[in-house]
């Protein structure tokens, strides 16, 4: 049995030829990163997945926002009620917040900007496999305080789905932390808590946003013939 | 027996349905049920189910005439067989008959022989039933009070037999009673108590003058929408049991709630159809009413030739049948015309019988009455002696009128003229106002334009230079090769600068509002970015924001761009170890950028490095900048404003 390096599938889904090159041409000359699926908008990206083994599937994809057809978010929404287990980086060209954080309540667990270096790529990309989410940008975390912040003071409900989506006192406190720009090595530090623990947090922040209504989603999805025949 | 019965007197059936034919064929079908039901007898061969359909038919007797009812009664009376039951039925149709006719003494006689012979095997109903048409003729031979009385009696039993529709009846008894002797508020009383008894659309049905008698009370109180509204569902309910006589005196009520609105047009239809209707039926009781209504709206409409006759034919029914609250409406609708038509001696004549009327009707139903009479009594002389005085005055009034027709045309005309002026007046100063707006708006799209072109000059300049710089830079590398690393650094750089300009022109671009946080985020962003390549260095940010201020686009870059060389500056010549940048913001903005190197003499900097530019910068946009800094002690610069324009 050989030993090889195994490698990273990520995929792309960018409208923009070339955009689409650059990003190949830094990542390409790389070989912990395999690029096993490049689409040209939301449709194509489903359907070249549909195609795929679950074994076989990409790990983290990068997604453009604007694109025709189908854009980014909508893509996000569905990929990710039909296959969880993948992690979506968008990419924006001028650090688009509204955009972004639509993007991240879609079900996406970062950005980036679109002409950033292959490191700062590679770190992102091990930031949303290892941790599940990298630290948020101030803006991104005002919004997301703003968002699910204000739900603390108004204790009206008992549904369970509810309090589930309030943010526990730690949350917000990391929140209150990435508003203030510091990352998660930083946060720790100030907090006196392991960066590791910082992170999970951030990671359950992040799934608190991704709130969807998944079942009108999958059924959306079965319709139009986007799920995997089993 | 039955069959032998026919068999031997085939010609007397013969003639006795040629009779029935005789009657039966020119006679008008008022409603379909009657109609049905004369289909039904017609067909049928049995006797004892002819009694019982010409009870059914009898049942019916608002919707005919009461020459009518007493052919059907005296055809049923001689049909045999016939039960105990059903001949008890028959005799409460010769009650109706009388009560209808006017006969009210022999009826009541009737109706309580009836009530005593009552067998306690009949079923209670019919005892109610009975009762309740004594009442009736009660009322109509203007005993009220004896009519009240019996009412709660009837009340008690409908109550203890749980009937409701008899309960509903009594209550109808007691509104239609109290309201003859005109009082209108006990009756509406009664009768809501009944209304609001059940909701039950089949027994409701049955009630109708329930609602109209109602409608009536409100009519009299002068409550016109609560009048409408009954009457309305009167109509409804009468229509829906075909119950003519109901449908006419619902009519006749709205025509006249209509006449006291100026409706004419809406009351004139529905007299028409009352009218119409009562024909058919011709129950004297109520075509005395309707001729009353009739009077009335002539009267409105200044029609007196036609209202007196009326009137007088309605007088005249009203005596036949001893009906004096009926006399007392009649003599009121012509006393309204006599005064339309100016006959004032018929006029006071007429008014005089109204009084007379009015005593012996009070005096029949109340003593305590006399007040109300009294009163009235004194304000109808006091019409009388009003109306003459009117007269006298009138006939020596044509030089006043004269005079003040002129005075009113002079300030007529005062009133006019000074009313343009104050037209021309507010015309003026409308204009000014418009003229105000136009300037202001123009004064706004000058500045948005002016700031548009202030970043579109920003941009051209940098982007411009930047441009120039890159492609500079490809052609000395293209030229010569060998030296072109430090080229291809150089023009990376700017490259990377020229694409951040752009981020950054179009960041303050793409919002109308941009609030100071949104200044804050990206500068920490930035700041992140720039201090990875000096990780030996900290950085802090605390922010206090309490109010979140708006800038203008060209504002918030230009604050962002001094922001960004306080920091290059400090991090290029203060050898710090830590910085830290506070924003607060509230009624006015401050931002503060501090670091812990080794400062500057601030009385003796040098040129060009780059504090120059700065105050220029800041003060070149009306804010404020301190400078702190002590040689070894780090320096601290703050920029302010209040205002973000």
């Amino acid at each position: 049995m050989k030993a090889i390096i195994e490698k990273i599938k990520i995929g792309l889904t960018e409208d923009n030829r070339v955009n689409r090159n650059t990003f190949m041409d830094k990542v390409g000359q790389y070989p912990e990163l395999d690029v096993i699926v490049t689409a040209t908008n939301g449709h194509d990206f489903l359907e070249q997945l549909k195609k795929l083994e679950s074994s076989l599937l990409p790990k983290v994809v990068f997604m453009d926002i604007q694109m025709p057809e189908m854009n980014g978010i909508d893509t996000i929404k569905i990929a990710k009620s039909i296959y969880p287990e993948i992690h979506f980086i968008v990419l924006t060209v001028f650090e688009d917040n509204e955009n972004i954080f639509e993007a991240i309540r879609a079900g996406a667990s970062g950005y980036l900007l679109k002409h950033e270096n292959y490191f700062t790529i590679r770190e992102a990309i091990e930031e949303v496999l290892e941790y599940g989410g990298a630290p948020m940008s101030p803006a991104i975390a005002r919004k997301t305080l703003r968002l699910l912040g204000e739900k603390r003071n108004e204790v009206v409900t008992t549904e369970k789905s509810e309090i589930e989506n309030l943010l526990t006192d730690r949350e917000y406190e990391m929140l209150q932390h990435m508003i203030n720009g510091y990352d998660a090595k930083r946060i720790g530090e100030i907090t006196g808590i392991s960066a590791l623990t910082v992170r999970k947090h951030i990671a359950n922040i992040y799934n608190k946003l991704h709130v969807n209504s998944k079942a009108q989603i999958i059924s959306m999805a079965h319709k139009n013939n986007w799920v995997r025949p089993i | 027996m039955k069959i032998a019965f026919t068999m031997h007197k085939p010609v007397i059936k013969y003639i006795f349905l040629l009779f029935l034919c005789g009657i039966f064929s020119p006679a008008v079908s008022q409603t379909k049920r009657i109609e049905s039901l004369r289909t039904l007898y017609q067909s049928t061969t049995d006797k004892s189910k002819q009694v019982d359909l010409l009870i059914q038919i009898c049942e019916q007797h608002n919707s005919f005439s009461p020459d009518t009812l007493l052919y059907y009664y005296s055809i049923a009376k001689n049909t045999f067989p016939q039960t105990q039951l059903q001949s008890y039925q028959l005799e409460n149709f010769y009650l109706i008959y009388m009560i209808k006719v006017g006969e009210g003494e022999k009826a009541v006689e009737l109706s309580d022989s009836l009530l005593k012979n009552y067998q306690a095997t009949f079923p209670k109903k019919y005892y109610m039933e009975i009762l309740n048409n004594k009442i009736a003729g009660l009322i109509r031979k203007n005993e009220s009070k004896a009519a009240i009385e019996n009412s709660f009696v009837l009340l008690n039993i409908a109550e203890k037999e749980k009937d409701t529709l008899f309960i509903l009846k009594s209550y109808t008894l007691l509104g239609w009673a109290n309201m003859e002797i005109e009082k209108y508020t006990d009756a509406t009383k009664w009768l809501n108590k009944g209304i609001s008894l059940t909701t039950n659309e089949k027994l409701l049905r049955s009630v109708p003058a329930l609602f109209s008698n109602n409608a009536s009370c409100y009519n009299n109180l002068s409550k016109d929408d609560s009048a409408l509204y009954f009457v309305n569902k009167a109509l409804y309910f009468a229509k829906q049991s075909e119950h003519l006589a109901a449908v006419c005196n619902a009519l006749n009520i709205r025509a006249s709630i209509n006449i006291k609105k100026d409706y004419f047009a809406f009351a004139e239809s529905d007299m028409n159809e009352a009218l119409a209707v009562r024909e058919k039926i011709g129950d004297p009781f109520y075509i005395i009413a309707d001729m009353g209504t009739l009077a009335t709206y002539y009267a409105m409409r200044k029609m007196p030739e036609k209202g007196i006759p009326i009137s007088m034919k309605g007088i005249d029914l009203a005596r036949k049948t001893k009906n004096i609250p009926r006399m007392i409406y009649l003599y009121q609708t012509l006393a309204e015309n006599y005064k339309v038509s100016n006959m004032q001696n018929e006029y006071a004549d007429a008014l005089t019988k109204i009084i007379d009327l009015k005593d012996t009707l009070y005096q029949e139903n109340s003593e305590d009455a006399l007040a109300v009479l009294q009163t009235r009594y004194e304000v109808q002389k006091k019409e009388n002696i009003i109306l003459q005085q009117k007269l006298k005055i009138e006939r020596n009034n044509y030089y006043l009128a004269g005079s003040t027709i002129v005075f009113i045309l002079v300030s007529l005309l005062i009133i006019l003229l000074y009313r343009n002026y104050r037209h021309v007046q507010k015309i003026k100063l409308e204009n000014l106002l418009q003229e105000q707006k136009i300037l202001s708006r123009e004064a706004v799209i000058k500045a948005e334009e002016a700031e548009r072109k202030r970043i579109a000059a920003d941009l051209h300049d940098n982007l411009g230079s930047y441009a120039a710089a890159i492609s500079s830079n490809t052609k000395s590398i293209k030229e010569s090769p060998a030296a072109s690393a430090a080229t291809i650094i150089q023009l990376e750089e700017n490259a990377q600068n020229m694409v951040t300009q752009l981020s950054d022109t179009i960041w303050v671009l793409k919002n109308e509002q941009l609030p100071f946080t949104s200044l804050c985020d990206r500068f920490k962003v930035w700041m992140q970015r720039l201090m990875r390549n000096y990780p030996e260095i900290k950085y802090n940010f605390n922010e206090e924001i309490i109010h979140d201020l708006i800038f203008s686009p060209s504002r918030m870059l230009h604050l962002f761009l001094i922001m960004k060389e306080c920091v290059t500056n400090s991090l290029k010549h203060s050898q710090a170890k830590e910085i830290t940048i506070n924003f607060y913001s509230d009624t006015e903005w401050k931002i503060e950028i501090a670091d812990n190197g080794k400062g500057f003499d601030t009385s003796n900097y040098l040129r060009g490095s780059g504090i120059e530019n700065i105050r220029h910068r800041v003060e070149e946009c009306n804010w404020r900048i301190e400078l702190e800094s002590k040689k070894e002690s780090g320096t601290k610069i703050r920029i302010s404003g209040n205002t973000t324009n």
